[in-house]
């Protein structure tokens, strides 16, 4: 087709494009190393913030468990709750229904309960 | 072996003008084609440490082609049409004014083919290969260039109306 070839001309592309990709490839070269892949920092990060929060986690648990403990020791009397002379008891979770787990802490050796 | 920075401006002066001309044709707009000559030299020379110098210039041409056609998908999702005909006039400026309409209708004839039928067409036109390393480049067999080819100017000379001189 003689006049694709004439509508189709070589074109001589814009000058400098040789100049910036120099530039562009010494800019790179002087800049910080980073990343090659985002999804290992992204994974590093997680696994440090796993490693910190799940003691801090477990940390927390204990300290709510304590206050819990405190606070029954204050006499804490709810109705139809476990009384405890000389110390005080925790109701934990249980997972039968007919099942009822108290955690108990005396002051004295030898500690009543009653209900 | 990993790239050398001589070699990959040998590569950019032995295809930036093969390269302009191909991408030219498929996003008609100067600028484009320069950033994406340049964006595709970049992405190899970002990855040059497993890039080897005998096969760059295929690499450099499959890059290009795909930021290519990621462009012009881009285009259509934004549903962004370049103000490209005053540039298209400065590349059209030793034309007469007969020629300036051909030429408008050979763009809106290019559009319309396949771009897989347009790659192959504008490859045998402008880049120099031959048809093992243009089916090379766009990951076909070699006898799919030819007949590509020949489908690709048979509709081309179908839509410019079929031209005595054509």
């Amino acid at each position: 087709m003689r006049e694709l070839e004439r509508l189709l001309p070589d074109l001589v592309p814009p000058t400098g494009g040789l100049a910036r990709l120099q530039r562009q490839v010494h800019q790179a070269a002087v800049k910080p190393v980073r990343f090659r892949h985002p999804w290992l920092a992204v994974g590093l990060a997680t696994a440090c913030a796993l490693l910190l929060a799940l003691p801090l986690a477990d940390q927390l648990a204990q300290h709510r468990r304590t206050e819990a403990l405190l606070e029954a020791l204050r006499g804490n009397t709810e109705p139809g709750a476990i009384q405890v002379t000389h110390g005080a008891a925790l109701e934990l979770a249980s997972d039968r229904a007919n099942v009822r787990i108290y955690l108990v802490q005396s002051d004295l050796p030898n500690t009543a309960v009653r209900r | 072996m990993a790239l050398r920075e001589e070699a990959l401006y040998a590569s950019y002066r032995r295809l930036e003008r093969p390269l302009f001309n191909v991408l030219y044709r498929q996003l008609w707009q100067t600028e484009d084609c320069q950033d994406l000559i340049h964006d595709a030299f970049m992405r190899v020379w970002e990855r040059r440490a497993k890039v080897d110098e005998q096969t760059l210039d295929a690499l450099v041409w499959t890059t290009a082609l795909n930021l290519a056609k990621n462009r012009l998908r881009w285009r259509l999702l934004r549903r962004h049409e370049p103000l490209d005909e005053d540039s298209m006039e400065d590349h059209a400026s030793t034309l007469d004014t007969t020629d300036f309409l051909a030429q408008r209708q050979l763009r809106r004839a290019l559009r319309s083919l396949p771009a897989a039928s347009r790659d192959v067409l504008l490859l045998a036109e402008f880049s120099g290969l031959n048809g093992a390393e243009i089916a090379a480049i766009l990951g076909i067999p070699a006898g799919t260039v030819a007949s590509r080819k020949h489908l690709a100017m048979a509709k081309l000379k179908a839509l410019l109306g079929d031209r005595p001189d054509a």
